[in-house]
């Protein structure tokens, strides 16, 4: 059965990208087949985590919504790059085009091709998580994975843009019946992190699901590499590590509840 | 077992809706197929079982003296004529000679035995016809016979009467008819003439075409009408026209087997069309509310939901039904069976074609009417509380009432049903020939004008005969019998003293003229005079064990009064006394449609009586449990007597298209019950207390129910815009039928299950 991870915040600079590339790599660690899909085709950018250059992008995600690809011609297996040890890791990059950024924002969309891809992946590979990466905001592509993901992993800093931000993703996500764990980023270390994990739990009435330091040494990465796997003993990896096992461990049943 | 199976239908129409839909699709062309080779039948003799005095003495009518149907060929001024050389006086020669020639054109005919006109006359004082319009004048300022009959007293029509001799098969009469009309339309004419063909076969046909064309016109009317309103009320035209599909299936499936069944569109059936609109609607709207619901609601998975739920409701309610329709089945009228055979069918083709279609529809339209983002985006703008309709705040406060004060509730209702109730006894059954004869038709205003401008044109036949059942030694087997004959002139003295009757023609006025006056003593005498005289023997059979007697008048046939006129024409026979062994009865119309209405009367008591029974029991093992049997029951008997207090109090009478109504009202009204009913168990089921259970299922049900009965109405009500009163009336009374079983089960059943439940759990009722 695979498990669809949907990682989205509503404003920008939480950290989603880093935080979906870091889980996709220690998921795999875990033995996982993992595949990332980069939904964000307004601001792509999760692909140059992973080692590939615009140049060799080929098909992207960008293609396949505007009909000019296959779902499954745009899939990039990086495991080797990566240097895998156990699970798998794939990438579905988007267009860095800017012609195909700007023919996608204007073309009349098919909303139903979301919904396509990820049951392509799902019935007809042998990937256990897939984890997808979405613009920040309320907008259609959030709305089309998080609708379709099992869990939904939403970032937020502890910052009160942020909080107000937090409370219209817990409304939505409640309507839209979907298991939503908060990620709580960039906390500062002489913010308490359990009180605050207390606090928001309690104001937003969602889990936060971990709490990661905010690293100046993630900025000095420069989104070079995946920062959890060069550096795995570094707190920030930890957490990551943590999250991901917890992602791991949610079952079925926590899913439907 | 109706669960699983409801569980495994939903679960395929989910997966292939299209596969599903085409299926239907051919077997809708299947019956569509036979549904347009549907035949009509229009005789009146259908209405009437072939055991039933009425035909019995019809068949012995024309098997002992040959059928008696007249049509009339009205030949007069054309008043909207302008020419300058056309006719302005009947008795014109050229007029004359025109009938003669139409009238020798039409004796050709096998179907014809006689022809009587004016000429006649002519001939038998001139022996020719008038050459001129002064001698054709002269004629009848000095003319000896009675001209009445031909001619109208200011000379604008001449009247001129064809008998037939027609095979008893049905629909003879009307291709004899049809034959009469070409010839009538071929017939040269003088300028300023115009001609017309009527009688009572001709209205009769007349009066079918108009009927079939109400019904046709009358369910197009109502399904468009459905169309709008569903739209309306789901904002949608494509769910609007999704909820009325089921209906359409519905009437054309019907209507193939009706074919198949050999069931003719008749007097009887015509009006059941417009009936099943009216009922198949109902499920419709149960079945598109819910799942429109789930659509909006953002919901991914719809028939596995909505299927087995409100399946499971609309099955206990078509079954309950289809058994009200059966009790028709008992009534031994044939419209009574009729009737409810094709509804009973009708009802199994309601349910079907809702349960297959909708569902399959309703999936391809969540399926390709919404992408995936808009389906995302109405569960997003749904409101966390979505505010209730006003239809709904309505609901909710009765349904509080009834939560609280049930009795208080139950009493009020009893109050106005206690008000309405009188108006039930001032109800009558009324199967004049008004409700069949529409307005502003020229055949049938002929008709009229010729009872109204020619004399003695009209009459009513009586029979009188030996009972074959009563032959003992002593009793008269021979109606030349001179006691008989003495007692058949007392009655024409009798009978021509009654104003309506100008004549009694029987053979014992023509004997006693050919005897200076009396009815000779002895039998012998009277067999010869019988024998010098065959127009005599023209009024017996071949062993003159019956008599055919006619009292001839100006207006028997159609006038309003004409039960009247018959009854004080029995009344006088019964005051005369005809010796023991002889039967004396009326034959023709009148007293067929007498005993219509003795059928009917007694099909009305049976067919409830049956209904009730039946309608009890059904709920009774769906539900197992009495309790919901009688409470099933209880609102149908209430909206009786609703329906009934009005149509008394408005003055809307019974009539051969609505004396199978009860039946009618006791397979909606259950329909209703039973929804309130599962839902309200449903939420029960769920651990919510009475109160809040009949809340749930006034404001959801309620408001199924509530659009189903103004649908329903409105589909009933486009009956009120046919030509014939007869439809008309049934539209109203159905109409009135329904709005009574709304109130009844919206009153009662909330708060008799509110008490029931209370009483139950020992909690007070105030």
């Amino acid at each position: 059965m695979t498990k669809i991870i949907v990682v989205q915040s509503f404003r920008g600079g939480t950290g989603k990208s880093t935080i979906a590339s870091n889980l996709a790599v220690q998921l795999a660690t875990l033995g996982k087949r993992v595949l990332v899909i980069d939904s964000d085709t307004r601001s792509p950018g999760i692909h140059a985590l992973f080692g590939l250059t615009p140049e060799s992008l080929g098909s992207t995600f960008t293609d396949y919504l505007l009909g000019h690809a296959r779902i499954e011609d745009t899939i990039k297996d990086v495991s080797e790059q990566l240097k895998m040890p156990n699970g798998t890791l794939s990438v579905i990059p988007s267009s860095i085009i800017l012609g195909d950024i700007a023919t996608n924002l204007s073309s009349r969309r098919n909303f139903n091709k979301m919904r396509r891809a990820i049951e392509y992946v799902v019935d007809s590979t042998d990937v256990d998580i897939i984890l997808v990466d979405t613009h920040p905001g309320v907008n259609e592509d959030m709305l089309l994975t998080a609708a379709l993901g099992d869990v939904v992993l939403s970032v937020i800093r502890p910052d009160n843009q942020d909080y107000q931000g937090a409370h219209v993703t817990a409304e939505l996500m409640r309507k839209l019946g979907s298991n939503v764990h908060l990620v709580l980023n960039k906390v500062h270390r002489r913010q308490p992190p359990t009180a605050l994990r207390r606090k928001i739990e309690r104001s937003l009435e969602l889990p936060v699901i971990g709490v990661l330091p905010f690293t100046e040494e993630i900025m000095f990465a420069e989104s070079q590499y995946v920062f959890s796997q060069k550096h795995k003993s570094h707190p920030f990896s930890k957490k990551i590590a943590e999250i991901a096992t917890s992602l791991g461990d949610i079952n079925e049943d926590n899913i439907k509840a | 077992m109706v669960e699983t199976i409801l569980k495994r239908v939903a679960a395929f129409q989910e997966r292939n809706p299209v596969v599903l839909l085409l299926a239907v699709f051919l077997v809708t062309a299947v019956f569509a197929f036979y549904a347009f080779q549907i035949e009509q039948d229009s005789t009146v003799d259908s209405m009437f079982g072939r055991d039933s005095t009425a035909m019995q003495l019809k068949n012995l009518v024309s098997n002992e003296f040959g059928s008696t149907d007249q049509l009339y060929i009205l030949v007069s001024v054309d008043e909207d004529s302008d020419d300058k050389i056309g006719v302005r006086d009947i008795r014109e020669p050229d007029v004359l000679e025109s009938m003669d020639q139409l009238a020798a054109n039409i004796r050709e005919e096998s179907s014809v035995s006689d022809v009587f006109s004016i000429n006649d006359l002519f001939y038998a004082q001139y022996g020719r016809l008038p050459t001129t319009l002064e001698e054709s004048k002269q004629f009848f300022s000095e003319v000896q016979f009675d001209t009445s009959p031909f001619v109208s007293q200011d000379y604008t029509a001449l009247n001129m009467v064809v008998e037939m001799n027609i095979a008893t098969k049905p629909g003879a009469l009307a291709e004899a008819e049809q034959l009469m009309l070409e010839k009538v339309e071929e017939s040269p004419k003088p300028v300023g003439v115009k001609t017309i063909l009527t009688g009572e076969a001709t209205l009769v046909n007349r009066i079918m075409d108009l009927l079939i064309g109400d019904n046709l016109r009358t369910i197009g009317i109502a399904i468009v009408a459905l169309a709008i309103i569903l739209s309306i009320f789901f904002r949608s035209p494509v769910v609007g026209i999704i909820a009325t599909i089921p209906v359409v299936l519905t009437v054309v499936f019907l209507a193939g087997a009706m074919r198949l069944l050999d069931i003719k569109i008749s007097m009887m059936t015509a009006a059941v069309g417009a009936m099943m609109v009216g009922i198949g609607v109902d499920y419709s709207i149960h079945m598109t509310h819910r799942m429109i619901n789930l659509i909006r609601n953002g919901k991914t998975v719809l028939a596995p939901i909505a299927v087995p739920s409100v399946g499971g409701a609309l099955f206990a309610s078509a079954a309950t039904t289809f058994f009200g329709f059966i009790a028709m089945l008992s009534g031994s009228s044939p419209s009574s069976i009729l009737q409810g055979t094709v509804l009973s069918i009708g009802i199994v083709f309601a349910f079907l074609a809702t349960m297959v279609t909708v569902p399959a529809f309703m999936v391809l339209y969540r399926r390709y009417w919404f992408t995936d983002l808009d389906r995302i985006l109405l569960r997003v703008k749904k409101r966390e509380k979505a505010g209730p309709s006003l239809l709904q705040r309505a609901l909710k406060r009765v349904a509080t009432f009834q939560g609280r004060a049930p009795l208080a509730l139950l009493g009020v209702f009893i109050l106005g049903t206690i008000f309405v109730m009188p108006g039930a006894s001032l109800v009558e059954l009324d199967t004049d020939n008004e409700n069949w004869i529409p307005e502003d038709d020229e055949t049938i205003e002929s008709l009229f004008d010729i009872g109204a401008k020619f004399g003695g044109l009209t009459s009513q036949t009586f029979l009188l005969m030996v009972d074959p059942s009563s032959q003992e030694d002593g009793t008269i087997t021979d109606l030349r019998d001179p006691e008989i004959l003495r007692k058949v002139a007392e009655l024409e003295v009798a009978m021509e003293d009654l104003e309506f009757v100008n004549s009694l023609e029987s053979p014992a006025k023509t004997i006693a003229d050919m005897n200076n006056g009396r009815v000779p003593q002895d039998i012998d005498q009277i067999k010869e005079l019988i024998a010098t005289n065959p127009r005599i023997d023209t009024r017996y059979n071949k062993d003159y064990t019956v008599m055919r007697l006619s009292a001839v008048g100006d207006d028997l046939l159609l006038d309003g009064d004409s039960e009247l006129a018959y009854d004080a024409m029995l009344f006088e026979a019964e005051t005369v006394q005809f010796p023991e062994g002889t039967v004396f009865v009326g034959q023709g119309s009148t007293a067929q449609w007498r005993e219509l209405d003795e059928i009917l009367q007694g099909d009305i008591a049976k067919t409830t009586v049956f209904g009730f029974v039946l309608v009890f029991l059904v709920a009774t093992l769906l539900f197992r449990s009495v309790t919901v049997g009688v409470l099933a029951f209880i609102p149908i008997i209430f909206a009786l007597i609703w329906t009934l207090g009005i149509m008394g109090y408005i003055g809307l009478p019974f009539t051969v298209l609505t004396s199978g109504m009860l039946a009618i009202v006791m397979g909606i009204g259950i329909d209703f019950s039973i929804h309130l009913i599962h839902r309200t168990k449903e939420a029960l089921s769920h651990g919510e207390t009475i109160e809040k259970a009949v809340q749930f299922a006034m404001t959801s049900t309620g408001e199924a129910i509530s659009l189903s009965t103004l649908t329903t109405m409105i589909g009933f009500s486009a009956l009120i815009l046919a030509t014939l009163l007869g439809t008309q009336r049934m539209g109203f009374t159905l109409a009135i039928a329904i709005f009574s079983c709304f109130i009844a089960c919206m009153s009662i059943v909330p708060a008799v299950l509110t008490i029931e439940h209370k009483l139950r759990n020992k909690q007070s009722l105030w």
